[in-house]
This record gives structure tokens, C-alpha cells and sequence, in this order.
């Protein structure tokens, strides 16, 4: 058995892992965006419906293939938010 | 309905298709060719080392990045699989799409901080980080275990999705003595001799091929078989004619199938890179950036496999009949096209099988390689030694999984699939909340696996057979009907956190 490979002063840890996170919570708040796919997605009653069709699809298939290309572009956006935190 | 026979359409069945065949055979020489060739691709100083075996050297960009997770996720299987559970129950079948949808934000969020911890520790595998993290050889074991054995029936699918375009072209029935099925077996042994060469490698540079052969293919579909048949409202019109006159499924979800889509997409999402195959394509990525823009750009292959679910629908309108769900993509390919383009998709998804068995056996070696091999065996292994060892698990892990397909139902190689699904997202808590956290330890996390597999199993476990769903005695008056793998890790989740209270406790008092 080999020891944790963290500090044992776990409450340090979890000090100093909460000051860095305050101190980056301005460029962080672009991550909430993420959260978007999960609501529109998730909860079927919502989106469940054949009409507003459109280009022959039932609302059901558009509004999901909808959110394609709005996940890629909110997680393009959180993207730009954290890039440069390596 | 029609009472005349000679209206009623002809089930499907294939013939020899000579020049789908031709153009097929083609496209798998050249693969095999560049199989063998993609040990000398970005040539590494030696390829007898587990990071380079293993995982490309760590090496991979953006674009490779791109289509090897690409051809590794979205597998052939899905190919023939969503068509034709679409083909069969309509709305239901789609929940691929928000599940291939609400996995990047996680991707996004989870997987840069995993790659650091590999990149950092020169961690090659989920046992690997597991161990660094807690200490413990025994959560580093069942992680590694859990991942072996949700993995090989998931190389299985892949033979399933290739048996599929073999029999399209008409030679499924060739044995040889004992040996059932000899052109799948050639495939597959072809597959396991170029992986054990080249190693990650291999796949990678392949998956540029499938890739780009499979969006030719679902492009080309998606605008000329609508036209073929009178546009996509017609298409839609035709499927829903035919659920309305056989009383099942439909182009909506039903009341009682609500809960159950969203539960399947999500716990579907949270499973998904939590496999040995897509983690090894997460940790042969260059940088954290590469695996962040990857979760921006990987959602094209979710708008490829929401229009390749598209193909059940077109299967209705076109008034094909099959004798098994899983035909109606070949059958539809076979029915619209010429040859020479059946022969090309049937390519694309043939080689889209080989792309994610490869890094699935590679996946599941250097499991058994870093978190059995070098944990119990030989502790003093060098990375050479690992290379060597994970080399040989592939080559035993793929006779595996065709042993299985060749010689046992196909419904073992999908009960045990989804099985897998729901066993490997009990690794979730182990794997990712130490990322965020370091206030759960071993013993609870331990407990949580342990208490998620057993209920997921047991719950699961229905009186015809395996189910992926679960009623629970609340939600309204008929219940709520959800995916089992979200409610076992539920059940994981809440029993690590008790057992941590109460050791924590203990371990405070003494």
C-alpha cells in the first residue's frame, strides 16, 4: 500500500483550491453557458410536439438537431473563456 | 393494408454484389496497407513503449484528435444500430441525439483535468489515476476490471456491425470446418495484426479514412434518398403511417417514454468517457486545449449520427422489409443505390468497425497491462516490458470478442453490452470526483462501486431477459420509468458518502 498522493492537510488544500477558484470567477462565469444543452435537452415534455414543422421535420427532430450546433457554440464560448488557464 | 401478395413488398435478402464487393474489397486492402504502414506515421525513437503503443506518444493534435475520438465513439455499430432501433420504435430510438449532445459540456468541464493528472503522473489508464489518487489497490482493480469487461462486448458490437455489411454483400454463409464465418474472421484477424504492430497508431491514421468515407456516405443519403422518395416530410408522413398501422412505437414519445429518454441521454453521456476507449483517446491528446476544442468541434459526427438515425425513417418510406431490424441500413443502401456506392457505404461502416475495436483493445490491454500486470505480477516492469505484455492482451482481447460473436448468440454480446454500460458508469464517482474534491476516500468509494454494481446488475436482471430500464414507485401514479445505470449511481454516490461519514468519524475518534 502506498500512501495518498495528496497533502494530508486536506483542509489547506481546500482553502487554497477555494481562493483560486474567487480569483477566477469573473472569466468562469462563460461556464454557466454550459449548463443550456442539459435544460433544453433533458426534459422531453418540453420539445415532444410534431408541430411547428420545418423543411418537412416535426418540431421533435429540428429542435434536437437545433441544439448541434448551440452546444458547439456555447462550449466555443466557455472555450474562449478558459484557454489560456493551462 | 393490401390483401394482394404481389403488392406486399419482398423482404429483403441479399445477393453477391460483385461491384460492391470489388469497390469493398478496395477500401479494406487499403486500410490493412496503411494498418501496417502507421507504425512508421510520427515515428517515435522506439514503439516498444507503453506511452507509444499504447497512446500514440501523447502526441495527437487537434484534427488527429478530432477523428480518432470521432471514428472511436461513434462506431459502426451506431451505424447499424440507431438506424434500425429508429426503423423499429420511431422517437425513441433518437435518444442517441441528446446523449451525443449533453456529453461535450461534460467532456469540456471533466476531461482536461483528467489529462493533466495522466500528462503529469505519466498515468497511461482510469486505474492508473485511480490509484495515484486514493492509494488503494483495491479501487485501482475493480475500475480496471470494470473496464475490461464493459469493453469486450463492446469489440463484439463492432463484429456485429461488420457481420451486418458482410452478409449485405452476399457472403455470409462461407465456413471453413470449424471456423463459422470466414470473412469476418479474416477481417478481425488482419485488424489484430496491425494493432499489435503499430498500436494506437494504427487506428488513428485509419480513422481519417472512415471518417471522412462515412460523411461522404450520410451526406450523400441525406439529400438524395428524401429526393429518391418525395422529400423528408413525405419520409416522416410514410414512418408515421406505418407505427400508426402497427400499433407500436410512433414519430413522438409516448407519456410513459419521457423519463426513460432523457435518463438513458443522460446517464448514456456520463457513461460514455468513462470507457477505456474513449479515456485512451482523451490521453493520447498533446494538450488540455486540444481535448476543450475537441468538445467544440466532435458535435459535427452528433449532427452526422442524428441524420444517420434519419435512415430508419427513410427505410419506412421507402417500403423495405427486413428480417432483422439491423438490416434496414444495408437494405436501404442495397435498394436506392448502385453497386459500386452500396459497396462504398458498406466500406465505410466495415472499416468504421475496425477504427474503435482497435482502440478498444488497446484500451482494455493497457488496463490489464498498468493495473494487473505491473500492480500483481511484475512490479518492476519496464515501459518496454509493458508495451510487450499490453501487445499480447490485445491480440487475446480481440480472439476474445470473436470467439464470443462467432460461437455464442449475438444476444449474450448485447446483454452483456448493456451490462457494461451500466457497470462502467459506476466507476464515475472513483474516476471524477477526486478531480474536484478530496474529501471522499477508498473505503466509501469502494462501497459505492460495490453497492452500484450489484444493484445495477439486480435491477436490471428482468423476468424475459435484461432490461435498461427500471419503474420506480413514485413520480405519478403509474411511477416513473428510468434508466437503471443513473439510478445504481445514485445508490453508489449516496452509500460512498455515508460510508465516508461513518469512517471519518471513526478515524477522527480514535
Amino acid at each position: 500500500m502506498t500512501g495518498r498522493a495528496d497533502s494530508p492537510n486536506r483542509y489547506h488544500n481546500f482553502v487554497i483550491g477555494w481562493e483560486v477558484r474567487m480569483d477566477r470567477r469573473k472569466p468562469r462565469a462563460a461556464l454557466w453557458l454550459l449548463i443550456i444543452p442539459y435544460v433544453g435537452l433533458l426534459y422531453p415534455a418540453f420539445y415532444n410536439h410534431l408541430e411547428p414543422r420545418l423543411w418537412g421535420f416535426p418540431f421533435f427532430y429540428w429542435y434536437q438537431l437545433a441544439f448541434v450546433p448551440i452546444t458547439a457554440l456555447l462550449t466555443y464560448v466557455a472555450y474562449r473563456s478558459v484557454r489560456d488557464d493551462d | 393494408m393490401t390483401t394482394d401478395p404481389a403488392a406486399a413488398p419482398a423482404v429483403w435478402t441479399p445477393t453477391l454484389n460483385y461491384p460492391a464487393l470489388a469497390v469493398f474489397l478496395f477500401f479494406f486492402l487499403l486500410v490493412t496497407l496503411m494498418g501496417f504502414v502507421a507504425a512508421h506515421w510520427r515515428k517515435p525513437e522506439t514503439l516498444a513503449h507503453i506511452d507509444e503503443w499504447g497512446l500514440g506518444g501523447r502526441n495527437f493534435g487537434t484534427w488527429i484528435t478530432w477523428f480518432l475520438v470521432g471514428g472511436d465513439f461513434y462506431t459502426a455499430y451506431t451505424v447499424i444500430a440507431v438506424p434500425a432501433l429508429v426503423y423499429a420504435v420511431g422517437a425513441y430510438g433518437f435518444f442517441a441525439l441528446p446523449y451525443t449532445i449533453v456529453v461535450y459540456p461534460f467532456v469540456f468541464l471533466v476531461m482536461p483535468l483528467l489529462w493533466k493528472k495522466a500528462k503529469g503522473m505519466n498515468y497511461v489508464t482510469a486505474g492508473d489515476i485511480v490509484h495515484g489518487k486514493y492509494g488503494s489497490r483495491a479501487l485501482e482493480l475493480v475500475v480496471a476490471i470494470t473496464g475490461v469487461v464493459a469493453t469486450m462486448p463492446y469489440i463484439a458490437l463492432q463484429l456485429i456491425g461488420m457481420e451486418a455489411v458482410i452478409k449485405a454483400l452476399g457472403l455470409a454463409g462461407i465456413s471453413l470446418g470449424p471456423i463459422h464465418n470466414v470473412p469476418l474472421t479474416t477481417a478481425f484477424l488482419i485488424l489484430a495484426f496491425y494493432t499489435y504492430s503499430s498500436g494506437l497508431r494504427a487506428p488513428a491514421l485509419i480513422a481519417f479514412v472512415k471518417d471522412i468515407m462515412i460523411y461522404i456516405v450520410v451526406i450523400v443519403a441525406v439529400v438524395v434518398v428524401p429526393m429518391k422518395l418525395g422529400g423528408y416530410g413525405a419520409v416522416f408522413d410514410k414512418a408515421g403511417a406505418d407505427f400508426a398501422a402497427a400499433g407500436k412505437g410512433g414519430l413522438l414519445l409516448g407519456g410513459n417514454q419521457m423519463a426513460a429518454y432523457a435518463t438513458l441521454a443522460f446517464g448514456s453521456a456520463l457513461a460514455a468517457f468513462m470507457y477505456p476507449h474513449t479515456l485512451t483517446g482523451i490521453f493520447a491528446s498533446n494538450s488540455a486545449n486540444t481535448i476543450r476544442k475537441n468538445a467544440v468541434l466532435l458535435p459535427a459526427y452528433t449532427l452526422l449520427l442524428g441524420l444517420i438515425a434519419m435512415l430508419g425513417y427513410m427505410g419506412h418510406a421507402a417500403g423495405i422489409k427486413v428480417a432483422t431490424n439491423n438490416d434496414i441500413v444495408p437494405a436501404l443502401f442495397d435498394t436506392l443505390f448502385s453497386g459500386w456506392f452500396a459497396g462504398f457505404a458498406y466500406a465505410a461502416i466495415g472499416i468504421g468497425a475496425l477504427v474503435p475495436a482497435a482502440v478498444m483493445s488497446i484500451g482494455a490491454a493497457n488496463l490489464f497491462t498498468r493495473n494487473f500486470w505491473k500492480a500483481y505480477v511484475n512490479p518492476q516492469v519496464t515501459p518496454a516490458g509493458e508495451a510487450a505484455v499490453a501487445k499480447i492482451t490485445s491480440l487475446v482481447v480481440k480472439v476474445g470478442a470473436l470467439l464470443v460473436i462467432v460461437y455464442l448468440p449475438t444476444k449474450f454480446a448485447l446483454d452483456l453490452q448493456l451490462l457494461g454500460g451500466i457497470w462502467i458508469l459506476q466507476t464515475l464517482p472513483a474516476l471524477v470526483f477526486g478531480l474536484y474534491t478530496s474529501w471522499f476516500r477508498a473505503p466509501g468509494l469502494l462501497a459505492g462501486w460495490a453497492v452500484g454494481f450489484a444493484s445495477g446488475s439486480w435491477m436490471a436482471w428482468g423476468p424475459e431477459g435484461l432490461k435498461p430500464l427500471q419503474a420506480l414507485p413514485f413520480g405519478g401514479p403509474a411511477g416513473v420509468t428510468v434508466y437503471i445505470g443513473l439510478v445504481a449511481l445514485a445508490l453508489n454516490v449516496g452509500v460512498a458518502v455515508a460510508v465516508n461519514l461513518v469512517t471519518a468519524r471513526r478515524t477522527a475518534l480514535a
